[in-house]
């Protein structure tokens, strides 16, 4: 969706839903689409005007490769996106795919970076830049995910975010991996970073807090353009920001998405419910 | 150690100590009388929690007994409640609220306020429009109850609002202002309003935010790192048509981020919800912040291959810090590691070119089935293998 929001101190606000429920959504313990499922899925999102359905991770091969090709072949309304690590074989089975967008996860907190990768900063930098210089010299349009930036040095962010610039990724996510920011502190960071650098913002809130929805709210307020979310709000632990309640929330707080027939919305989840969950089998 | 627990002066750690040593029984909490369980911040200030769960069930639509109740009391207190909010009808049914507790009575109707003094509650909250309608102002005085005044946030917008309720002098008899209502104003702007509210009105103030925009948890959290010291909570925010703030996840935000003193009480959370369960009827969702039976299970092979290394890369907090467990789960998104690891557990050795050559038939039986496998199927999928070696 694609709305066009009140007049905020002479600005425009912007805000366009970017659904993972077939990646992120899908990662939550214990759900597992096959092809059929995941076309269905992608064809329900697209009547509801989804701005980017991100269809999965092609490096997964098999079944989850063969369902995003048959989602992008159907030619959607919807802009496809397909994840990716920070690995040049994930960039070449997600080029095979021929998605719109390739979405680069860059770790960025040292927890992350240390204790998962067990790498520094500076390698880090040097295959960010590998990495998206590769996807772009192919063609394809890169997004650029900070993950877990909200565990993550500022000053560090800002440096992936100017190199993945650089090399040519026109947004960058801000993921709140764990689930642990605040109203206040998103709208600062996301403010301080659409200060200093000049590109798109999406925000990924997680909600073990059960904050997803207000952070995703406050994030746009503060000039993120993007918010990513899953039916249902499904995702890892607690899940991510859940759809129908961001659309029910930025209407009452942003004044955006006043068209929208949540009776509508309500129906289209169901069905989605429905081939997730198994309930008519 | 048995003398300490019959005279009931005994702190939570050594009150769950003795019961994983199985020397209490469980029935119930009369008797226990704890220290006094008022959250302490981590910078020494003390806040105080109202929980206005038990007003927001009507007795009527569900059958439980005082003793679930009684239970589910002084199971807020452990958790660090102050005051547990009840109502006229929770009292009727009730008769009388267990000893050693503080309340929260609601007053709705004449017959209430006859009710609050007969049952001596002495602290009570009532909706400004109710105060006005009846007119309970010298009657309350008399009884030197102590009264919450309830006000929507909408209202407290307006300028002209705030000049007319200074200029009523009700506050003369008011403890505390409560502000409820559905916020929509951003960070700074929530508490700009509070900070007008308080000079303006110049009385202490209870945040008790309405959920629907899904935001009452934050704005609750917001106020409190704004120095706010009294919040008005429901567990599984549960309550009125959107409910209100959720008692598990303020508490554990702010253990998060400002830690307080006995953050072991969490632990406590998932009998709450048993409790919370038996007395509403309704089941926590699976995936539900902080209570959720499958938050802290984990497939994703990225993920698992994290959380192995260090739990921290994927998890705010230890799940055993709010009485869960960790639970690696196999399924469509695990990786061969995650295999190797799941077998291990089961007691097998699995080396890693046998567990890349399983991973395709787990994927496939699990998008076949649409779930996760179990123990059983798995060790099914690895004998087939050996057999065919």
């Amino acid at each position: 969706m694609f709305y066009i929001a009140k007049i905020k101190e002479g600005g425009i606000m912007n805000v366009n839903i970017v659904d993972t429920t077939l990646r992120d959504g899908e990662q939550s313990a214990g759900i597992a689409l096959g092809i059929h499922d995941k076309v269905q899925i992608a064809l329900l999102l697209d009547t509801l005007g989804i701005y980017q359905i991100e269809a999965g991770i092609p490096a997964m091969g098999g079944i989850e490769k063969k369902s995003i090709e048959k989602i992008i072949g159907l030619g959607l309304k919807s802009k496809i996106s397909v994840w990716n690590r920070m690995v040049i074989n994930d960039i070449q089975n997600s080029l095979e795919c021929g998605a719109d967008y390739l979405h680069i996860s860059i770790p960025s907190s040292e927890i992350q970076i240390n204790s998962k990768l067990k790498k520094d900063k500076n390698w880090v930098i040097e295959n960010t830049k590998k990495c998206v210089c590769y996807a772009k010299e192919r063609g394809v349009r890169v997004t650029v995910g900070l993950e877990d930036a909200s565990r993550a040095e500022p000053g560090f962010l800002n440096r992936i975010i100017s190199e993945a610039k650089n090399e040519g990724a026109e947004r960058i996510r801000y993921a709140d991996t764990v689930g642990i920011l605040y109203r206040k502190r998103i709208y600062e960071e996301v403010e301080k970073i659409k200060k200093d650098n000049e590109i798109e913002l999406e925000i990924h809130a997680h909600n073990d807090l059960g904050m997803a929805v207000a952070n995703s709210i406050s994030a746009v307020e503060a000039g993120a353009e993007y918010v990513n979310c899953t039916i249902g709000g499904i995702g890892e632990r607690a899940g991510n920001c859940n759809y129908t309640q961001f659309v029910e929330a930025a209407k009452g707080c942003l004044g955006v998405f006043e068209t929208v027939n949540m009776e509508n919305l309500f129906l289209i989840q169901n069905e989605i419910f429905k081939i997730i969950y198994n309930f008519n089998k | 150690m048995e003398n300490a627990i019959k005279t009931g002066q005994i702190d939570l750690n050594e009150k769950l100590k003795y019961q994983n040593l199985g020397i209490v029984k469980r029935k119930n909490y009369l008797g226990w009388r704890l220290k006094t369980m008022s959250l302490r911040l981590g910078n020494g200030r003390v806040l105080k929690i109202n929980d206005r769960t038990l007003s927001g069930i009507n007795p009527e639509d569900i059958h439980f007994s005082r003793l679930d109740v009684i239970n589910f009391c002084w199971m807020l207190r452990d958790i660090g409640i102050d005051l547990i909010e009840v109502n006229g009808k929770i009292i009727d049914k009730l008769k009388k609220m267990p000893k050693g507790l503080d309340y929260l009575f609601r007053i709705s109707t004449p017959e209430d306020l006859q009710k609050c003094i007969d049952y001596n509650f002495q602290n009570c909250v009532l909706t400004i429009s109710t105060f006005f309608k009846y007119k309970f102002y010298e009657v309350l005085k008399e009884k030197d109850k102590i009264v919450t005044i309830e006000i929507p946030v909408e209202v407290l917008e307006s300028d002209i609002a705030l000049e007319k309720l200074k200029r009523k002098n009700i506050l003369k008899c008011i403890g505390r202002l409560r502000i409820t209502g559905n916020v929509t104003q951003n960070s700074d702007e929530y508490i700009s309003l509070l900070n007008k509210v308080k000079v303006k009105l110049n009385i202490p103030l209870d945040i008790c935010p309405e959920n629907r925009f899904f935001n009452a948890t934050a704005i609750t959290v917001e106020a409190v790192q704004n120095a706010e010291e009294c919040i008005t909570v429901a567990f599984l925010g549960y309550g009125k048509v959107t409910g209100f703030a959720a008692l598990e996840e303020v508490i554990t935000a702010l253990k998060v981020f400002m830690k307080f003193e006995g953050e072991q009480r969490l632990k406590l959370l998932p009998e709450i919800s048993k409790q919370f369960s038996k007395l509403t009827g309704i089941e926590i969702p699976y995936s539900k912040a902080i209570l959720g039976k499958g938050i802290f299970k984990f497939e994703s092979g990225i993920h698992a291959d994290g959380i192995k290394k260090n739990s921290y890369t994927y998890e705010p907090f230890e799940p055993e810090s709010i009485g869960q467990e960790r639970e690696l789960i196999i399924g469509k998104h695990s990786g061969s590691r995650s295999i190797m690891h799941k077998l291990k557990e089961l007691g097998i050795h699995c080396k890693k070119e046998e567990a890349e050559l399983i991973l395709k038939d787990i994927r496939t039986k699990s998008i076949e089935n649409k779930r996760n496998l179990n123990n059983h199927e798995i060790m099914e999928i690895y004998e087939n293998l050996q057999c065919s070696i």
